[in-house]
């Protein structure tokens, strides 16, 4: 039986004459941190606005919990937290006062120790009477996050999170998201640009481009299927010999001479340990072995082909 | 229930928005200098209205008292509020819109229609405190600083004499009149906020439509003689009405139900527009 949390099929939006969404398909899971990856405009913020409800597909069909979103909306967001692109509040309002109007009609109005919890958990606590005018912008992606969980959803979906924090608000961002799976086993969706992002944190994904989705599945199996890039340094004598041992022991190989003590090589994954085995054997003196990054390429390669 | 969670939503951004206080602001400074003017040199300004009766008539008792400072106050003043009126509630969809937090809203599990229904009836709500505001400060304030009397009314007929206590009951049907009227102006400007990503577009076109309206209205060209009764802005000045005697309950009544239609045109092109409204923004 299907654990599917949200199931999106043949859906297509078209604005005027751009076609924004063609025929996408996807499936999330129970537990699952999905990632939506693509370029700016590929798609993945209109897919997300369709699943909530803001924009109306021309066709398809967007079930959530095993419901139909046309037909049970109200109580499928009932049971949704999301924060769709910049998060935006009531300038003129304070903090505290935000969260209170949004969750009085999230279907399940928190109380003032809740409020005052949530902001403690987003790292806003003592801020609760301030303006939200005068706030950063990681701030309001704090507050923006405690919006999204104050009414304890299933499903939480997170548009390009990430997008104008300083290093260390995206470190503290991914590891909010890891900390909501692990804790409380919410399913979570997020888009994003940050290939680094998604291969960190997410367990499946779906790459949507010009509007169509190319491939979608487990993050670890969909890298299975692709070459591995591993890039070895040595010394610049250890180059050459490692050159003379690719040449003899793996003649199918690909290489290229990285500076005067590198190269990258491109092989099947279960090739690693022998090349590994080989250079030791050889006394080749290995200082790093390492794996390109994989998702990188292999995102490039599908939207290039 | 979430309806009524979403409205006093509503009512607490009205409060808490300064914008908000720009009309009850504009409306105190407004009546006050109007009372100060009528209290300074009213009199000259009576004597120059009456002077053409006054061969044939003799006014006894205080002409200039509260109940005709209130009827002056409310006819140079109604012209105006439909400004004050849609300064917010034409700011209420598309305000949100501006500021991103329409998206924010609409991915609660409240209906399109409950949200824009709560925001219809908040704006109706405000639009109600408005209209109590100016008559607390026309007639109350009024009848303090110039005491009662009765009240003299000159309209194309000629001149009305009501008896004062025949003057309160008279203001209460005006004020609902006027108020159902500028109800008009904040469903208009709510509609129109429906269309709008930008909060100045709907205030700027509800005026538009109001001027346009009431050219079209005052225009003598017999072209514009079929819809002129159909038009909004002719029955805006219905609460005059009250002040007539014998009253024109028909032309009240006529009056009522063509605003009401006006509501409910403009409520069901919104309501229609905004539950199709892609939230791109």
């Amino acid at each position: 039986m299907s654990n599917a949390i949200v199931s999106i099929r043949q859906l297509s939006k078209r604005f005027g004459p751009f076609q924004a969404l063609k025929e996408i398909n996807l499936q999330v899971e129970q537990g699952d941190i999905y990632g939506f990856l693509g370029q700016n405009g590929a798609g993945k913020s209109t897919t997300m606005r369709c699943m909530l409800s803001l924009i109306r597909p021309d066709a398809g069909e967007i079930e959530l919990f095993g419901q139909s979103l046309t037909t049970n909306r109200e109580a499928i967001l009932s049971r949704v937290g999301c924060l769709i692109e910049k998060p935006d509040f009531y300038k003129y309002l304070s903090a505290f006062r935000n969260l209170e109007l949004f969750s009085r009609i999230s279907g399940k109005p928190s109380s003032r120790p809740e409020i005052m919890d949530m902001l403690e958990f987003v790292g806003l606590a003592g801020r609760e009477k301030d303006l939200v005018g005068g706030f950063s912008h990681g701030m309001r992606q704090r507050l923006g996050i405690a919006q999204t969980l104050l009414h304890d959803p299933d499903l939480i979906v997170l548009d390009e999170p990430t997008t104008g924090l300083d290093p260390q608000g995206i470190i503290d961002m991914r590891n909010l998201i890891l900390r909501l799976k692990t804790e409380k086993n919410k399913t979570i969706i997020l888009s994003s640009h940050n290939l680094h992002e998604v291969e960190l944190i997410c367990n499946r994904m779906v790459i949507i481009h010009k509007g169509e989705s190319l491939v979608e599945g487990r993050v670890d199996a969909l890298l299975q299927e692709e070459d591995q890039i591993i890039r070895i340094q040595s010394t610049a004598t250890g180059q050459a010999q490692a050159i003379q041992v690719l040449a003899a022991q793996f003649p199918n190989l690909n290489y290229r001479v990285l500076g005067l003590d590198s190269i990258e090589i491109t092989l099947a994954k279960d090739l690693i340990p022998s090349l590994n085995a080989a250079l030791v054997q050889s006394g080749i003196p290995v200082f790093a072995m390492e794996a390109k990054r994989k998702l990188e390429d292999y995102f490039i390669n599908l939207v290039s082909a | 229930m979430i309806f009524l969670y979403s409205t006093y939503n509503e009512l607490i951004k009205i409060a808490l928005k300064p914008r908000s206080y720009l009309g009850l602001a504009a409306i105190t400074g407004l009546v006050g200098i109007i009372l100060f003017a009528l209290h300074a040199d009213g009199m000259s300004m009576i004597s120059f209205v009456t002077a053409s009766f006054e061969q044939t008539l003799r006014f006894e008792g205080e002409v200039l008292n509260g109940n005709l400072v209130a009827f002056i106050i409310l006819q140079m003043l109604i012209v105006h509020i439909p400004l004050l009126v849609a300064l917010v509630t034409g700011d209420l969809i598309s305000g949100e819109a501006a500021m991103g937090t329409l998206r924010m809203l609409a991915t609660k599990p409240i209906s399109r229609r409950q949200l824009l229904g709560s925001k219809f009836l908040a704006g109706g709500i405000y639009t109600l405190l408005i209209v109590i505001w100016l008559g607390i400060l026309a007639v109350l304030v009024g009848r303090w600083i110039f005491g009662p009397g009765d009240l003299m009314v000159l309209n194309s007929d000629g001149l009305v004499i009501i008896q004062e206590n025949d003057v309160l009951w008279r203001y209460a049907g005006a004020f609902c009149v006027a108020f159902f009227a500028l109800l008009t102006i904040s469903n208009l400007s709510i509609c129109l906020s429906c269309f709008s990503d930008n909060s100045i577009g709907p205030i700027v076109s509800t005026m538009a439509i109001i001027l346009l309206f009431t050219i079209i209205g005052t225009l003598d060209v017999p072209v514009f003689d079929p819809i002129r009764p159909f038009l909004f802005t002719t029955h805006m000045a219905a609460w005059r009405s009250f002040f007539e005697d014998p009253m024109p309950w028909d032309s009240i009544r006529n009056s009522l139900w063509v605003m009401t239609l006006h509501h409910v045109v403009f409520i069901a092109v919104a309501m229609i527009s905004f539950n199709r409204k892609d939230i791109t923004v």
